[in-house]
């Protein structure tokens, strides 16, 4: 958690926009999970998500800050009609399962294939496996969390924290999960995605999942721009007080609002 | 829940361009049960943006299908067959709709006041050139053909001596004082002008209105017509100079240069990255999504039954009088044949069954013209054409060259101006995200002049391509052509009246009016976006309530 700020702004870090998107079957936690990492909070019982929401959060790299722009689709989207909206132009994508619900996964799978058949070619894709509190084999987190190294960026690293505790899931009668962490990290592997498995309850690897994916983000993917430094300023910014450092988006927000008390509708 | 038919909707928008996406977004906070459905299986309809195996996959359906025709069609797709320089299918994001977008325009107003602008990024259009002067007369007999290049079956490029001059167009005072090309004499003609065009309102603007321009602009600041050439190319404007009208024109170099420098130093225009027109459709659509609307692709209206409007029919049928007429629903058929009820039906009249159109007898092609396009992949990232917009300002991702030869200098002696209008050139460089780095995209158009045949327009969008590659400083066997696509848009004239918004007898089913062929955003959509708005919700809104939201916050989300 410590990794992620909303005072990151007023770092002198080069700052970059990420889009990601969250797909999975309904009620996997998709919203949940966006709501630790960007609220850190969690709500029992929380209302399906109607569409998408659009959510954003910042995280503080060693070299960079990025920005993630989250779009938490609607995992009962009836027409599968929505989706391609969400993951056109992304740089990221988290497909999200529930550890007590094989079928969840097997969706997930049909999620990574449209993917990899479908969204821009070099997006980073996460596989997560939510609800890991109601494993009994969830202290394994505990050793996760502190697992992540700061730059270096191999997401497997919190995965691998808690492989130790694999021999352990299959023995406690309580264990509501349903999924092998073995499997599912298997398939990750052969998938090259990243892998971890999360409780949005209690926030276990949560923020990880988001650190592991800004350090995988290509370098070449961040910088826009041709000309290293001066790449910066390529988007230019529809708000004009914005910090010119932070993005080379022309930053409509600032002036905009001189432009709407100009216009005469 | 699979269902459509169990619920009356509110809304029915059909299609997911610009126009219907805009509504869906006005409407995304109404509280209506909206469904947007497309008859096409991706976003954005005519202002849709594809990789290459899209485009050709659309290239391909267009060829076949009869209604994208009363909007756009596919002419050509051409794939250079000597170079492996292309990309990966999905590195590319080509769009139908690379309008560019002044920084004045009233659609960036209501992206921020609708809280949309940070969804989208945008970039910087840079400099305006003009492509012209050249000493080789470019004639069928002395067109060069180069292997290279020349391998369109049969229209080759025609590739001019590389001798002609990519000329920075002035806008701004400074660009003025910085041209050293310029004499003193047309220095002071320029500043005169930028000084008269810029203010309101223009001094005898009214009286000159209906004589072509160079004698206008000549008359409103003594400008020898050459200066006033790459001026009327800031108009982005179709017509060729002996047609243009003034007031038209000078409006709209007006706005090119009362734009420049409103978002940042020496740019004027912005672009929206991944798409243009596409990109802003389909944030459009997920702000609506959003709010609740239900979105379906791969389905468009097969059939539309009105509610009967006080006819003797109606009073005939007893239990149509129970329930439906109190409802006033429209019947409609989905072409997968589902049948559904809606209180309004909205969409362009390519999304409405020819039928229907037809049968309503609206008038759609009141003097639409043509205009062809193209859209290129090259092979080199013509870096020339992209320099900081300012000593501060941002690296442009766009470049707008404007391309006046060859036929501005006609065969017959005399000085008949030309009849081709420009050839304007969009150069998006990969910093759009739509083509992979070392390479550009040119959007590039012109009016489809009735008195030249088809091949001869095409033929002119590939000769200022060729022209330009050619005067690329680099120039040498990379900058070619590795693909392109080239389609026909037909729509209303720039700046003409957009007409109202056309509604059937019962008013229930309503028509964008008709889409101009504007190379720059046309404000006029949003107005026609508002009236259908209007109309939806009636005494529910305030005018001054169009697309202004304030931020979502997580609670908004439940209960909608």
């Amino acid at each position: 958690m410590a990794n992620t700020t909303s005072g990151g702004a007023s770092a002198p870090k080069p700052s970059s926009s990420v889009k990601l998107v969250l797909l999975g079957e309904a009620a996997v936690g998709k919203s949940s999970l966006v709501l630790r990492f960007v609220n850190n909070d969690f709500q029992e019982n929380k209302e399906p998500t109607i569409g998408a929401a659009f959510l954003t959060q910042k995280i503080s790299l060693p070299n960079r800050i990025i920005k993630f722009e989250i779009w938490d689709t609607a995992g009962q989207e009836r027409f599968a009609s929505l989706a391609p909206m969400y993951y056109r132009n992304a740089q990221a994508a988290l497909v999200v399962y529930d550890l007590t619900k094989p079928t969840s996964l097997i969706k997930a799978k049909h999620w990574v294939a449209e993917l990899q058949r479908q969204a821009s070619p070099g997006i980073v894709i996460a596989l997560v496996g939510n609800k890991l509190d109601l494993c009994a084999d969830a202290e394994g987190s505990g050793d996760a969390e502190t697992a992540p190294s700061e730059g270096g960026g191999d997401a497997e690293t919190g995965a691998e924290g808690a492989a130790a505790d694999v021999e352990a899931e299959t023995q406690t009668d309580t264990n509501a999960r349903k999924v092998p962490k073995r499997e599912a990290k298997a398939y990750a592997e052969e998938e090259s995605l990243l892998f971890f498995e999360t409780s949005a309850k209690t926030g276990s690897n949560v923020a990880d999942v988001f650190t592991a994916i800004a350090n995988s983000i290509p370098e070449s993917s961040l910088k826009s721009g041709r000309g290293g430094g001066a790449a910066g300023a390529t988007q230019a910014a529809l708000s004009g007080a914005a910090n010119r450092a932070e993005e080379a988006r022309v930053n409509l927000g600032e002036r905009g609002k001189d432009v709407k008390d100009n216009c005469a509708c | 829940m699979e269902s459509l038919s169990d619920t009356t909707w509110d809304v029915v928008i059909a299609g997911t361009g610009i126009r219907q996406s805009l509504l869906a977004l006005a409407l995304s906070r109404s509280h209506k049960r909206i469904l947007h459905v497309d008859q096409n299986k991706y976003y954005g309809g005519t202002e849709a943006a594809f990789s290459l195996e899209e485009a050709s996959k659309w290239f391909d359906e267009s060829q076949h299908i009869s209604r994208c025709a009363l909007r756009i069609e596919a002419i050509a797709l051409w794939k250079n067959p000597h170079s492996e320089g292309l990309g990966s299918s999905r590195s590319y994001t080509l769009t139908l709709s690379p309008q560019l977008v002044y920084c004045r325009s009233a659609i960036l107003a209501a992206l921020v006041s609708s809280r949309l602008h940070t969804q989208i990024e945008f970039q910087a259009v840079g400099t305006w050139w003009i492509d012209r002067d050249r000493p080789v007369e470019v004639s069928e007999s002395n067109k060069q053909n180069n292997d290279a290049t020349d391998s369109h079956s049969g229209k080759g490029y025609a590739v001019a001596q590389p001798s002609g001059m990519l000329q920075k167009i002035p806008s701004t005072r400074e660009d003025v004082f910085a041209d050293d090309t310029l004499a003193p004499r047309d220095k002071r003609a320029l500043m005169k002008f930028l000084r008269t065009v810029i203010m309101d309102p223009i001094p005898d603007a009214e009286s000159n209105q209906d004589n072509p321009v160079p004698s206008a602009l000549t008359t409103l600041s003594a400008m020898p017509p050459l200066l006033a050439q790459p001026l009327l190319a800031l108009s982005m404007s179709y017509d060729s100079p002996g047609t243009v009208r003034t007031k038209s024109v000078v409006s709209r170099i007006r706005r090119h240069i009362q734009s420049v420098g409103m978002f940042g130093p020496g740019f004027g225009a912005v672009m929206p990255k991944y798409g243009g027109g596409a990109e802003i459709a389909q944030v459009a659509c997920r702000a609506s999504a959003v709010g609740g609307a239900v979105y379906v692709l791969g389905r468009g209206l097969a059939k539309l039954d009105e509610p009967r409007v006080q006819s003797a029919e109606a009073e005939a049928s007893a239990e149509a009088s129970a329930e439906a007429s109190v409802e006033e629903v429209v019947r409609l058929e989905l072409s997968d044949g589902e049948e559904i009820k809606a209180r309004f039906v909205v969409g362009s009249a390519e999304d409405f069954p020819t039928g229907y159109i037809e049968g309503a007898a609206w008038k759609l092609n009141i003097d639409l013209v043509k205009i062809v396009h193209s859209i290129s992949i090259v092979s080199s990232p013509l870096e020339h054409l992209f320099p900081p917009t300012a000593e501060s300002g941002p690296v442009p991702a766009g470049a707008v060259v404007v391309y006046d030869g060859p036929d501005h200098k006609t065969t017959s002696g005399d000085d008949s101006v030309s009849k081709a209008g420009p050839v304007y050139m969009v150069i998006h460089s990969s910093e759009s995200g739509e083509c992979p780095r070392g390479q550009c995209v040119i959007y590039s158009s012109t009016v489809s002049s009735s008195e030249a045949s088809e091949d001869e327009n095409v033929q002119r969008l590939d000769d200022a391509i060729a022209n330009l590659l050619a005067a690329s400083p680099l120039s040498d066997s990379k900058s070619e052509v590795l693909w392109s696509l080239k389609y026909r848009l037909r729509g209303r004239p720039i700046d003409s009246d957009a007409g109202p918004v056309m509604s059937s007898k019962s008013a229930r089913v309503m028509l964008f009016p008709v889409a101009s062929v504007d190379p720059v955003f046309d404000d006029s959509i949003l107005d026609g976006v508002k009236d259908i708005w209007k109309r939806i919700l009636g005494d529910e809104v305030e005018e001054s309530e169009f697309l202004k939201f304030v931020e979502r916050t997580e609670d908004d989300e439940e209960g909608l």
